[in-house]
């Protein structure tokens, strides 16, 4: 699914509450702007934070109702500054205890709305805003999948291609000019960026196909491997550097899991890689791990190792670890999703004609 | 349903008390204090309290900003168009204008609320500019009672909420380092997330001199390290484990000695 441009999405936002609006004057639907703000909610944002926010909004409601209601139902003869006390406090328990993280707002709105602004009919103006908000949530929500839909899988993919980007650069300088630890820093604030983007993606999966969560569980494991890819680079770049000697593999396999590690990188990005490449990584693990277990077995064994020797010897068992986990985070690192690339694969090729 | 933490029960009672307060204003205003929209004091009390003071402050600014630029923007419309059709109009020149004007989405969101919430409802449509004046007012009040009670009861400056969020991460390291419970590598990730955060609104804030002390640089140095060491330590291979382990231990050992605060 491509990015919609803004503006385009503007207009579709705009004309849909045009309407929305219209039909409810039309209807004369009870507290029907109510219905207008659930869809404007929704449709705010791409489809995956349309379904939280409304989710919240919905949720909040509810929890407001029911906070208005045993409020005003247990404090009948309380002053109102009193039930108003008791209605917010019971609004943001139940918002707190139902997961909520910005909804207890829309609770909290419900309660002032029903005690100050329709104390005596709060029951038909609590009752009709939670119907209508509902209402309005699932229209946003069938609009924000079936017109001009904007995913939110489109927008994580294209950071989290930026990002694998960037660490196949940053793997690409380990043996020569590693870079320093604010590229890293970069990296990682890249790659927070992109967890928070995950519940978005599991909420836009639960309304596409709730059946289904590989979207889901493929961004966790790309984020997973390319973490551990980004901090063995993090450890390896001094380890390398004020190393000697590599002691585990020849001068000739680093520059061959290097240059195999950035092409399979580059790879999880466009979706097309060897089948050799991915052979290749294989056969270095191989190489690395009989060499490491050597090194154990010998250079390292606890009468081998000379007295002031054993700082190095840290340092050998840390790039021992390092290497082995970087090579095995990118044999591990999940190739895209085929209907995903399917569509790319399709754009690319209405372009080229 | 989520078992409720100390702070959220906080929240809750401030949220409370805050709510007892606006409601003594908005009845002390008269006979009808709906007259000049004043049950709007209360939604500013609902919007603020939010867990942390700066997001409170936020959500304020966003709130009064957007409903003064949402009127403004119906209020130019208005003389022209006033029907339906309005509102399509006022939103998406909401959206144009502001992402013009640099405001922020939750800013947008409000200055479009306001704009439906005018040309929707008839008996706010009734009221014209004062309409703004008042919602705009009210709110600013609510949200001032909210940021007041806010800051008398229990208040946490950032500083000591990064202590705090320190505290949290090295016991959680120190009970993966001595594998009495596994701590997924994901889990320390995302609390370390967290802790950065808070850190940069240190850093935002009028303590931020405090966090370029050498001591202070140090421990946040010896906590990275730590961290690293522990999350390496859930991924590396059994029998290499006990470097990032000893590592870790070694950084947390460092850091056992409390951060002394200004």
């Amino acid at each position: 699914m491509k990015r919609r441009p803004r503006a385009a999405l503007t207009l579709r936002n705009g004309a849909l509450l045009a309407f929305v609006v219209a039909t409810c004057h039309f209807l004369s639907l009870p507290e029907g702007v109510f219905l207008a703000l659930g869809v404007l909610t929704v449709l705010e944002s791409d489809l995956g934070g349309g379904v939280i926010a409304g989710r919240e909004r919905f949720t909040g409601t509810l929890m407001g109702l029911v906070a208005v209601v045993i409020s005003s139902g247990a404090l009948t003869a309380a002053p109102q500054a009193i039930q108003v006390c008791a209605g917010l406090t019971l609004a943001r328990i139940f918002g707190f205890a139902a997961g909520l993280t910005s909804g207890y707002i829309v609770g909290g709105q419900v309660v002032a709305g029903s005690l100050l602004h329709h104390s005596s009919n709060w029951w038909y103006y609590a009752f009709w805003r939670t119907i209508t908000t509902l209402l309005g949530v699932m229209l946003g929500i069938v609009i924000s999948r079936q017109i001009y839909s904007e995913r939110a899988i489109s927008q994580w993919q294209e950071k989290c291609n930026s990002w694998l980007m960037e660490l196949a650069q940053a793997l690409s300088k380990l043996n020569t000019s590693p870079d320093g630890p604010q590229v890293f820093q970069n990296l990682r604030t890249f790659r927070n960026e992109l967890r928070q983007g995950l519940p978005e993606l599991a909420a836009e999966q639960s309304v596409l196909d709730a059946h289904e969560n590989r979207t889901l569980l493929w961004a966790q494991q790309i984020l997973q491997q390319g973490s551990t890819v980004m901090s063995c680079c993090r450890d390896l770049a001094p380890l390398l550097n004020s190393s000697p000697k590599n002691p585990f593999i020849s001068e000739q396999i680093m520059d061959a899991l290097i240059s195999c590690g950035c092409t399979r990188l580059k790879g999880l990005t466009t979706g097309d890689e060897s089948a050799q490449n991915l052979e290749a990584l294989h056969q270095i693990q191989g190489m690395l791990q009989v060499g490491v277990r050597r090194h154990l077995n010998e250079d390292l064994s606890p009468k081998n190792v000379m007295a002031g020797m054993e700082m190095q010897s840290k340092m050998d068992l840390l790039m021992a670890s390092r290497l082995i986990l970087l090579v095995e985070a990118l044999i591990n690192a999940p190739h895209p999703l085929p209907n995903l690339w399917g569509q790319k694969h399709l754009a690319d090729r209405v372009k080229s004609w | 349903m989520k078992q409720l933490s100390a702070d959220q029960i906080r929240n809750a009672l401030q949220v409370g008390f805050a709510g007892f307060v606006a409601t003594a204003v908005f009845q002390a205003l008269g006979p009808n204090p709906n007259q000049v929209d004043g049950f709007y004091i209360l939604y500013g009390v609902a919007r603020s309290l939010l867990p942390t003071a700066e997001a409170s402050l936020a959500a304020a600014r966003a709130r009064v900003v957007g409903t003064v630029f949402g009127g403004v923007v119906v209020a130019l419309l208005t003389l022209v168009l006033s029907n339906w059709l309005a509102v399509g109009i006022g939103y998406v020149l909401i959206q144009l204008g502001g992402r013009r004007l640099g405001l922020n989405q939750a800013t947008l969101m409000n200055a479009c609320i306001t704009a439906i919430l005018l040309l929707a409802v008839p008996e706010f449509s009734a009221l014209d500019g004062w309409y703004v004046f008042d919602r705009a007012g009210w709110h600013l009040v609510g949200l001032l009672i909210g940021m007041a009670i806010e800051r008398l009861f229990w208040f946490r400056p950032a500083l000591q909420r990064l202590q705090d969020s320190e505290k949290r991460l090295c016991t959680l390291m120190l009970t993966a380092t001595s594998g009495k419970e596994s701590i997924g590598a994901e889990n320390l990730i995302g609390l370390y997330a967290q802790h950065c955060k808070i850190r940069s609104t240190v850093l935002q804030s009028h303590q931020a001199g405090t966090l370029q002390l050498p001591g202070f640089v140090e421990r946040d140095e010896l906590l990275e390290q730590a961290l690293q060491h522990a999350v390496a330590m859930q991924r590396a291979p059994k029998d290499l484990r006990h470097i990032d382990q000893e590592a870790c231990e070694e950084a947390l050992a460092n850091l056992s000695e409390p951060l002394r605060s200004p």
